[in-house]
């Protein structure tokens, strides 16, 4: 029979689990309420103009920040893990725990005071915005890519290295022949949840492009910068639109990270 | 015969080719990341020290003092808020003796929870506190909303890294704790806890770092609420989007703000760092 003490931990355990465990289902709640609340008290009528180019630029950016993210991070995790002696994967590991700790706004200045004034004469023409918001967004994202290829490698077992090894095979040939495509899955995986990562992205973004106005360059933000800016510069945000926006925003990270099904967005150092 | 030789040789000058080409990619990835990281420092560090000796002599361009209270402030609000819940939540996570059927759903929901958007928080937060402009926020309101919004969105994040550290302490501890008569809750507060602990003190400071460094949130609920105190983060965003760039004067304090930001974050992660290496000794 358990003893009172252990029922009612057993109780707040089970309470803040249930907690826990509500809490993306009851935020995405609060977004569909908002959304359909405005939607009804616009009498249905949502105005989405706009919002085309908007998808389009979060998809290109993304989706481009996705690939050169991941590919930078699991290329750092295997530099890392398999070819590098001791200070040299220190110093790979220090790095991307250092760009895992900046906050996005401090990513923001950097594009907002440095990378942009450098990049005025617009030398890509109508690429230049897109690619300053992809290259910010792949040193953003690189970290959570390199952490998940990290892990997976941790997880290899050693006969499969010995074993290669004793066939006669070099550090960089067990890397390329046996670690690589046993680990392609999770490759992948870490692209995705880059991709992930680098849709939700607001703060840098929204910098990034007021940043971009003022030097007079003209460019659709992602969809994360527009509500952003909206919910924070605009009238009381009774635009439903943006929930509507925000809303997507979620249910595609949370769709990135199910479709796999596996563990992403843990912690960088555990 | 000879064909086979052939294609034989050319397989293995291909494997060769990839084996190089990949092992270059990898090579430039690890540099460049260092590189990167390096150039960062660099920048921030000779904008940061040359905006502290332009405002050494001159008013310093933002009020420190105010902004570093009202980041404590939503600090002070959020990080408690936050504690207890996601220990309990680990604990059930760790346990199913503890969690019951919940531990499954718990795990499942770790997976998406800490990838929430902030802006999506944020919108939430916003839309919940004032339905879309129908009710009115008042400024001491928003700082509490704020500080919720933020516990809200670490809440999992929390979670989950205060069960990635009980799970390392290896399970043989919890079964020789159960096998000597320990109920599970028992086991878990005196054996599992205590060779956890300096990876939840280093997760829970890892957490205030993330916290004192959102900007998405922080703004649209404080903007809108129309505050006097104004966070670190609030204030660094209202100099990069509204204020005319360029400006000698302006680029310093941004530089020296961003700075001292990106070292306070730098500080928590370091000491959770610390702790991290501690955890092992102690959890074997």
């Amino acid at each position: 029979m358990p003893s009172v003490s252990e029922r009612l931990f057993a109780a707040c355990c089970k309470l803040c689990a249930a907690i826990v465990a509500v809490t993306p289902i009851a935020i995405l709640a609060l977004l569909v309420w908002a959304a359909l609340t405005l939607t009804f008290e616009a009498n249905g009528r949502v105005e989405f103009s706009g919002w085309l180019a908007v998808v389009a630029s979060t998809i290109v950016v993304s989706l481009i920040a996705a690939i050169l993210g991941g590919a930078l991070g699991a290329g750092a995790a295997f530099a890392a893990e398999e070819l590098s002696s001791t200070p040299v994967r220190r110093t790979i590991e220090g790095a991307i725990g250092f760009f895992g700790a900046i906050p996005s706004v401090a990513f923001g200045w950097f594009a907002a005071t440095v990378i942009v004034p450098a990049t005025a004469t617009n030398p890509l023409g109508f690429v230049t915005p897109y690619a300053v918001a992809a290259a910010v967004l792949t040193v953003m994202t690189a970290p959570t890519a390199c952490a998940l290829v990290m892990r997976g490698l941790r997880r290899v077992p050693t006969s499969v290295r010995f074993a290669a090894a004793a066939a006669g095979a070099t550090r960089l040939q067990t890397t390329a022949f046996v670690v690589v495509p046993a680990l392609r899955r999770r490759i992948a995986i870490a692209g995705l949840a880059a991709f992930a990562r680098s849709i939700g992205e607001a703060t840098a973004m929204q910098v990034l492009f007021a940043a971009l106005a003022r030097e007079g360059v003209r460019a659709t933000p992602t969809a994360a910068a527009t509500v952003f800016a909206r919910l924070a510069l605009g009238p009381p945000a009774a635009d439903p639109s943006y929930y509507i926006a925000a809303l997507v925003l979620l249910c595609v990270a949370a769709v990135c990270v199910l479709a796999v099904g596996r563990e992403v967005g843990g912690p960088q150092w555990a | 015969m000879g064909m086979s030789a052939a294609r034989a040789r050319r397989d293995r000058s291909g494997r060769a080719l990839a084996s190089f080409v990949e092992g270059v990619a990898i090579w430039l990835s690890g540099t460049l990341i260092v590189a990167l990281a390096a150039a960062f420092i660099a920048i921030l560090a000779i904008d940061g020290w040359q905006g502290l000796k332009a405002t050494s002599s001159s008013p310093i361009g933002f009020d420190l003092t105010t902004s570093l209270v009202a980041s404590g402030y939503i600090l002070g609000i959020a990080v408690p808020l936050v504690i207890v819940p996601s220990f309990l939540a680990a604990a059930a996570g760790y346990d199913v003796s503890l969690g019951g059927p919940l531990t499954r759903w718990l795990v499942t929901s770790l997976r998406v929870g800490p990838m929430t958007p902030a802006i999506a928080v944020g919108a939430a937060a916003l839309w919940f506190s004032v339905r879309g402009g129908q009710v009115p926020m008042y400024s001491s309101q928003g700082i509490i909303i704020a500080g919720i919004a933020l516990a809200v969105l670490n809440l999992p994040v929390l979670t989950r890294r205060i069960l990635a550290g009980v799970r390392e302490v290896p399970d043989r501890w919890r079964i020789a704790a159960l096998a000597a008569g320990a109920a599970p809750h028992t086991a878990f507060l005196n054996v599992i806890m205590p060779r956890a602990l300096p990876t939840i003190l280093g997760a829970l400071l890892a957490t205030a770092g993330r916290m004192f460094g959102e900007t998405a949130i922080i703004v649209v609920v404080l903007n809108y609420a129309g505050t006097p105190l104004t966070p670190v983060t609030l204030d660094l965003w209202r100099r990069l989007t509204q204020q005319p760039g360029g400006a000698a004067t302006a680029v310093a304090p941004l530089a020296t703000e961003t700075l001292l930001l990106v070292t306070v974050i730098v500080a928590f992660r370091f000491a959770a760092r610390l702790l991290q290496g501690r955890r092992r000794s102690e959890a074997a």
